[in-house]
């Protein structure tokens, strides 16, 4: 990378991420990748430029609700949102001083603490590349792709004719009534299906995925691949889940694709 | 247990028309392919008491304990004072100074218990030349797939050796002098015999390591720096890192001076630690492997081709 | 998958061995061999011998360092006792196997297996691996390198044309911030983030990278590979959070970075599914 002069590092990163990362944009590289994953992505036309990881502590306090009605925590929500977000920001703003064009391999975790009541840590990890070619591949917000795709899945997309933008998610945290005695009294003893939790259930991982597609729609994606939903209750006891929906949205770059033929085997390794 | 040792109910069950084996489904066909018919599954178990520090045993009388140790290193106190035991007026240029403690430990050592090793390797060989004998009983040629253990058993004292494996025989070779084992089966054989070895036994070593701590160690081990301003905060336990390093390096060595021109395929470290009382420890470390030896001249694979599979 | 003239000519190649070994004594004599120890597995040895490569010794390193009584107490920032106590301890076993490695005449180590544990008092590193040579030996090679790669990942860097230099590691240990009562309650009733427990950490946690990639950078390398990442709070210590990072350190050998395009197979294993029970706390059995 040929800048005239070196990027500030942003406000919001700790002082020795600014040391390291002026190390890294010198040539040196660091990733989390195995060696088949570091092998995949220099075969797809890219290079690893280092480790690049964002963190959040957030206090996520307490929300009042009916104890009777089930209902998004609308405030909690934001809050899981909000301390995600931040992450993520931060993995990126590292990724775009080492002048990535994304990151792949994105690890999303929650850490808890036990001297921080109601208090989590949020953390975003993965490893930036930076195309050979000098072709910038950065999404339509001008910012590095992020995704949680494997070095293998990268490459795979790649030959597909796809390319990620980036890691797009949604998250609704739910509360599920709780059951009045009259009706479980009502269905002891029967095989039914009970309508209040359908409902419920149903709306929470709604509302994730609509979210998760919203954003998609922002970064004008073809598609999102890789979905996964996920549900926690961190530490809001059982009538109280986050419904976490995560995916890569991909664009199509051109239609003009040779998808090699793959070979059948069968592995006689146990 | 007496010369041929094996149990009568032994006999009984493998002179049954059927076998048994231990091996899975992919390690089954591929010993068939490679032309090694399994027979039996056979086995050997030995129990040992292990009672090294009771009086009365063997093990604790001085003169077999002095022969059947050896000094690995020693390490003295720096501090540089001597122990006297009673007050003197001259001592060091200090009138009175009595210098350290009379419990202060003025010299320590790692020490090769050799003895441990010995009463190991007496169970574990038991339990191999059971297991063999059984093979022979069953008319085999060598056994495949052993899995070997050695633990506890009702309490500490007491230790158990138990071996089994799937006894096979070549297709079309009259049986060897000796019964070959082997740790591995199946398709791991098959390529050990493309690598251009073959199997001759498995083989196991015991290195248990007494640390008697030095001053410097115990100071270190309970977090502090000495009064004396000698032991730093920040310089190696050097007894402890060269206790670990010497328990690994004696086991390696024992085997390795019993291998001939053969070579150790497949070797796993097993280690355990353990407090005698206050300063005193015991690291001991089992190494176990497959002696293998290399019977001819294999080519080299051509390089592997990497393939992405697509799940 | 194996042909069946292949399985045939493998059972010929038992019976001769068989043979072999247990024939006469002049032919027992006449085959060379030296005894090499190795806890490599059989398919790491054939991809070695492959690229020209044989194990010669099972090799370990061990370091050990003390870490004093107070250093865990909460306090404010890096917990430097214990930093400095991993490094060196990393630092010697490093250099302890480097020397066994160099006494077995070998060019370094692969498969390391790295066992770190952090007690009250004390860092253990041990590390243990087998030590490799060319079969053509190993003059003019410099010195040992020492590598938690797998035989195979070795192998695959050496045709990709990269080498490893040694492992790099960076640990820092910090103390989780403590809050003021006030701080408390105001935060109660909020969802905010809490700036001063985030800078600790994350920076803690920068500072383990960034002492990874000098410890890479004094090897003489151009990048880490497979780094491993472990943080948590200390069992004994709760509000003592440790960061360590290791992985193996490389650099593009003279011919620079080798392309191979790899070829895409379909398996037609299925992994065995278990039934999979979600219940409404997330959970799932299977």
């Amino acid at each position: 990378m040929t800048d005239a002069e070196e990027p500030a590092t942003p406000a919001d990163l700790p002082k020795d991420a600014g040391h390291r990362l002026k190390e890294l944009r010198s040539g040196l590289f660091t990733s989390d990748l195995s060696v088949n994953e570091f092998l995949l992505v220099k075969e797809a036309g890219f290079h690893p430029l280092g480790f690049v990881m964002g963190s959040s502590i957030y206090h996520t306090g307490l929300q009042s609700r009916k104890w009777s009605q089930s209902q998004e925590l609308t405030k909690l929500t934001e809050a899981m949102y909000n301390a995600r977000e931040l992450a993520m920001t931060r993995m990126e703003e590292e990724a775009d001083q080492l002048g990535a064009d994304g990151v792949v391999g994105v690890r999303l975790d929650v850490n808890y603490y036990e001297w921080g009541n109601d208090a989590a840590e949020f953390i975003a990890m993965g490893t930036a590349v930076r195309a050979e070619s000098g072709l910038s591949y950065r999404n339509k917000l001008g910012k590095p792709f992020t995704s949680d795709l494997s070095g293998q899945d990268f490459w795979t997309i790649m030959q597909t004719g796809h390319v990620p933008q980036g890691l797009v998610m949604g998250t609704c945290v739910y509360h599920i009534a709780h059951r009045g005695i009259g009706q479980t009294l009502g269905s002891i003893g029967q095989n039914v299906e009970l309508p209040n939790f359908t409902q419920a259930l149903y709306e929470a991982r709604e509302l994730a995925m609509t979210r998760m597609q919203d954003e998609a729609e922002e970064l004008d994606a073809t598609g999102i691949v890789g979905v996964r939903l996920e549900e926690k209750s961190h530490m809001w006891g059982s009538h109280t889940i986050e419904f976490l929906s995560l995916g890569t949205a991909v664009i199509k770059t051109t239609d003009d694709v040779v998808l090699p033929k793959p070979t059948t085997i069968i592995s006689l390794d146990s | 247990m007496s010369a041929t040792d094996i149990l009568s109910e032994a006999t009984t069950r493998l002179g049954e028309g059927t076998f048994t084996s231990g091996l899975t489904i992919p390690e089954f066909a591929a010993c068939l392919h490679m032309g090694l018919r399994p027979v039996a599954l056979v086995q050997g178990y030995c129990v040992m008491k292990w009672a090294w520090y009771a009086s009365g045993s063997q093990y604790s009388s001085s003169s077999f304990w002095s022969g059947n140790r050896s000094n690995l290193s020693s390490y003295t106190c720096p501090h540089g004072f001597g122990y006297r035991s009673s007050y003197t007026s001259s001592g060091y240029g200090r009138s009175g100074y009595q210098g350290v403690e009379p419990d202060h430990r003025t010299w320590g050592s790692n020490v090769d218990q050799r003895w441990v090793n010995d009463a190991w390797m007496v169970g574990y060989n038991a339990a191999l030349k059971r297991m063999i004998e059984e093979a022979q009983g069953a008319g085999a040629h060598g056994v495949i797939g052993v899995v070997d253990s050695s633990s506890h058993l009702i309490d500490g004292a007491i230790r158990e050796f138990h071996m089994y494996g799937t006894a096979v025989v070549v297709e079309g070779e009259p049986p060897p002098p000796q019964i070959w084992t082997s740790y591995l089966a199946g398709e791991r054989l098959a390529k050990l015999v493309e690598a251009g070895f073959f199997p001759v036994s498995v083989v196991a070593g015991l290195a248990s390591i007494r640390i008697w701590s030095v001053c410097a160690t115990e100071i270190h081990l309970e977090g502090g720096y000495d009064p004396y301003g000698t032991v730093q905060p920040t310089s190696e336990i050097q007894q402890i890192s060269d206790a670990e390093m010497q328990a690994r390096q004696v086991a390696r060595d024992r085997i390795k001076s019993g291998l001939g021109a053969d070579g150790l395929h497949g070797a796993s470290f097993e280690t355990d630690w353990e407090e005698v009382g206050k300063g005193d420890f015991v690291r001991s470390c089992t190494l176990r492997g497959t002696r293998v030896r290399s019977v001819s001249d294999a080519p080299a694979l051509p390089p592997p081709v990497p393939t992405v599979v697509l799940r | 998958m194996k042909t069946p003239d292949e399985w045939t000519a493998r059972r010929q190649e038992i019976r001769d061995a068989v043979r072999d070994i247990y024939g006469s004594p002049d032919r027992k004599s006449a085959h060379k061999g030296r005894p090499v120890t190795s806890d490599l597995s059989i398919d790491e040895a054939l991809v070695l011998h492959s690229i020209g490569w044989e194990p010669v010794e099972l090799v370990c390193g061990a370091g050990v360092y003390p870490i004093p009584t107070g250093a865990w107490q909460w306090a404010y920032g890096e917990i430097r006792y214990a930093s400095v106590a991993m490094r060196s301890a990393f630092d010697r076993a490093a250099e302890r196997i480097g020397t066994e490695c160099a006494g077995a005449d070998a060019a370094g180590v692969v498969g390391v297996r790295v066992d770190v544990t952090i007690e009250r008092h004390a860092v253990y590193v041990v590390l243990v691996g087998t030590a490799v040579a060319p079969s053509t030996g190993r003059v003019g090679l410099g010195r040992p390198f020492v590598s938690d790669l797998s035989g195979q990942d070795f192998a695959l860097l050496h045709n990709a044309g990269w080498e490893p230099c040694g492992l790099a590691h960076g640990a820092a240990f910090v103390y989780a911030p403590r809050r003021s009562a006030a701080d408390a309650i105001s935060q109660t009733r909020q969802n905010v983030e809490l700036t001063n427990f985030t800078e600790a950490i994350y920076a803690a946690r920068e500072s383990a990278m960034a002492r990874a990639q000098s410890s890479a950078l004094g090897l003489g390398a151009n990048g880490i590979v497979a780094v491993q990442v472990s943080e948590g709070p200390m069992d004994f210590a709760h509000h003592a959070i440790g960061f360590v990072v290791y992985g193996t350190a490389v650099k593009p050998g003279p011919a620079g970075h080798q392309y191979r395009a790899p070829q895409v197979s379909v398996s037609l294993d299925d992994r065995v599914r278990q039934f999979d029970v979600t219940s409404l706390r997330g959970t799932s059995t299977g």
